[in-house]
């Protein structure tokens, strides 16, 4: 230490400014070195997080379309092999009827089409039974909670007797779809 | 300008250094365990040396490192002559001290004899009575100041001070006993010119120059008194007293400064001496309370041990300078904008040096940067993790798919109950037939044709409802009733999707 001391006392203000900017000059260089490096990590880390924003922006909708979004389609499952698909529709279908009181004839299925959707074909479910118009108004209520659904393609309300003016009771036709995978 | 107190500077040894009478004068004071020492003195005509000469006299080796290389450790502080100085008294509201140099600044920049920014003022607050605090405010040429700062500053003095604040401190602290003189004032006959302070509380408060001295009033040595210019002398005190705003001068008591007068006196010593002593006696007989205060019997009891006393006289201006640097004394800091000494410049915290804000500002920043970068990176891992978390593919079909769904899933309900309130009097609807891509047909009755009419209006009043078309009405011949079909597309849903 003492030594050291003395070494430095010898020398004038200029060689003392001299190693200073030497000094300066070595850290800029290794802040450079290490810096421009860190730097370019750092971008990537900001372009990564950048894209994965955007991928999670694709699908993450404003408040209002959302909301506009899940009362149309308040559930939704994605679909499944056929097999599973009319397992898995008629089964809930059939509870809403019960859940509803709409009296039906045996679900029937009908061919599958081709459906705008690349990958999944439209399947049909025919149904046809009656019920008050209240208990048909639930079913449509209810229908859009079913997860398998995607529309009701068809429907007949036609009132069962005609000449009643007060009566409230029809007969129901009604054709719903459903994806399933090709 | 200011009236506070600046760093107090508490040497054991003080160099005090003055030009008064065309003479550079300077003293070295020194204090040890309470006793005060006078250690040397030295003095120059002006028209032989100049201010950096004469320093260069006094300290061979001045300046910086070298000064205290040369063992001088003691403060240097250096008289400014008050010739040009304009001082104002004034009574005001005692107010905070921010408030202080407002109120001043108005009182006084009305009287000033020059534009403000041309004039530096300083002030000194005296204690409060009755809510009124008394202030003494000094005001001179600004340039006088800069240019007497460039010819001392070298030096690296560490006050300039008033020289008449140094008369008065010599008087007070020889001549005075420190209490009983509230007011009083000060006479200073130099050889061309006397000096008249007015003291309170033992403090400067107003002070002013006459342009007659000991060689003024009399012809030559050796011949008697000059009677008209003693008038005119004792003219100029009167016209003083009536500066410093005395209409009784008897009231106030007069201390006349004489020259020490011992057996080895030279005849020109003894004859200052007789003039100062008859100017005390004329001030006496025009009725002034005038005391002459001898240098060989001061009445104070401050301790000044001197092998000359005599020489206390000559150099009372440089002695009153010293004590007030010895004894921190507040001054009237009228440099204190002008001039900041190097001792002061040290005194400055270190935070406040542009080589540490530099430091500071580029550790904050490589702080921030680091800080970004860890956020960016801990943000980035975050999302990472929900991407495997949510199986991001599945969702994103997931919504596509529902997207689509919602796209085209007609709102049964929104049609019927549209349907249910369009309904005009008389219509009862019997069939709802409804097909995607297909127009949709509805049957029912109309009691008459202008309902069916008024029917088919409501509907195309609603723009959900377009080509709304009736078919086929027929009349039941029981009933008397129309029976209708009407179809009409709904939305786009009548359209076909392929």
């Amino acid at each position: 230490m003492h030594g050291r001391n003395t070494m430095l006392d010898k020398l004038n203000q200029r060689d003392k400014r001299a190693i200073k900017l030497g000094l300066l000059g070595v850290a800029v260089v290794v802040a450079l070195i290490f810096g421009l490096d860190w730097l370019e990590r750092w971008a990537q880390v900001r372009k990564s997080i950048a894209r994965s924003r955007s991928q999670f922006m694709a699908i993450s909708l404003p408040a209002e379309q959302r909301e506009k979004l899940l009362s149309a389609v308040p559930a939704f499952e994605m679909p499944k092999t056929a097999e599973k698909q009319k397992f898995l529709f008629r089964a809930e279908l059939n509870k809403q009827l019960k859940e509803t009181g709409i009296k039906t004839k045996p679900l029937k299925f009908l061919p599958a089409t081709k459906s705008t959707v690349p990958g999944y074909k439209l399947l049909y479910i025919q149904c046809s039974g009656q019920g008050e118009l209240d208990k048909i108004l639930d079913l449509f209520v209810n229908l859009k909670k079913n997860p398998y659904l995607v529309a009701v393609e068809e429907f007949v309300m036609k009132k069962t007797d005609t000449k009643d003016e007060k009566s409230r009771k029809f007969e129901l036709d009604l054709r719903v779809s459903t994806f399933v995978k090709e | 300008m200011s009236g506070k107190k600046t760093d107090v500077i508490k040497g054991h040894s003080v160099i005090a250094i003055t030009q008064e009478d065309g003479v550079f004068k300077a003293v070295s004071l020194s204090k040890e365990s309470g006793s005060l020492n006078l250690v040397w003195t030295k003095s120059c005509a002006v028209d032989r040396m100049d201010w950096p000469a004469f320093i260069a006299e006094c300290l061979p080796e001045s300046g910086g490192e070298d000064r205290k290389a040369a063992g001088l450790h003691g403060t240097i502080v250096v008289g400014f002559n008050s010739i040009g100085v304009v001082f104002y008294r004034l009574e005001i509201p005692a107010v905070r001290e921010d408030e202080i140099e407002r109120i001043i600044r108005l009182q006084t920049e009305s009287k000033l004899p020059l534009p403000a920014e041309q004039i530096e003022m300083a002030y000194r607050t005296a204690a409060v009575r009755n809510g009124q605090a008394k202030v003494t405010v000094a005001a001179v040429k600004k340039e006088n100041l800069q240019r007497f700062v460039e010819e001392v500053k070298f030096v690296e003095p560490e006050k300039i001070l008033l020289d008449s604040e140094g008369l008065v401190k010599t008087w007070w602290s020889l001549f005075s006993d420190g209490k009983s003189t509230e007011l009083a004032v000060v006479v200073s006959i130099a050889r061309r010119s006397a000096r008249i302070c007015l003291v309170e509380g033992g403090r400067l408060s107003n002070a002013a120059i006459i342009d007659m001295g000991t060689e003024d009033l009399t012809e030559q040595i050796g011949s008697p008194m000059d009677s008209s210019a003693v008038d005119r002398f004792m003219q100029d005190i009167r016209s003083v007293f009536e500066l410093f705003g005395f209409a009784d001068e008897r009231k106030v008591p007069v201390y006349v400064f004489v020259k020490s007068v011992s057996d080895k006196a030279d005849k020109k010593g003894v004859r200052e001496f007789e003039i100062i002593r008859n100017i005390a006696s004329a001030l006496a007989s025009a009725g002034f309370n005038a005391t002459l205060c001898d240098f060989r019997f001061p009445v104070s009891n401050y301790l000044l041990s001197t092998d000359d006393n005599e020489c206390l006289y000559e150099y009372r201006v440089p002695i009153g300078l010293g004590l007030m640097s010895l004894d921190s004394d507040e001054e009237l800091a009228l440099f204190e904008s002008l001039y900041r000494p190097a001792s002061a410049e040290k005194k400055k915290h270190w935070l406040y040096s542009l080589k540490a804000a530099c430091s500071v500002t580029i550790m904050m920043l490589i702080l921030s940067f680091i800080v970004f970068y860890l956020f960016d990176t801990a943000q980035l891992a975050h999302l990472n993790e929900l991407k495997t978390r949510v199986d991001y593919g599945s969702l994103k079909a997931k919504h596509n798919l529902m997207e689509i769904v919602a796209a085209q899933r007609p709102d049964v309900l929104e049609l019927l109950s549209k349907l249910s309130s369009v309904e005009a009097n008389g219509i009862m609807l019997s069939n709802i037939d409804f097909k995607t891509g297909q127009a949709v047909k509805i049957k029912g009755t109309a009691g008459n044709a202008e309902q069916l009419y008024k029917f088919q209006e409501n509907l195309l009043a609603d723009e959900d409802f377009k080509d709304v078309k009736i078919q086929s009405p027929q009349q039941d011949e029981k009933s008397k009733k129309l029976n209708f079909t009407m179809i009409f597309n709904y939305k786009n849903y009548s359209q076909r999707r392929d």
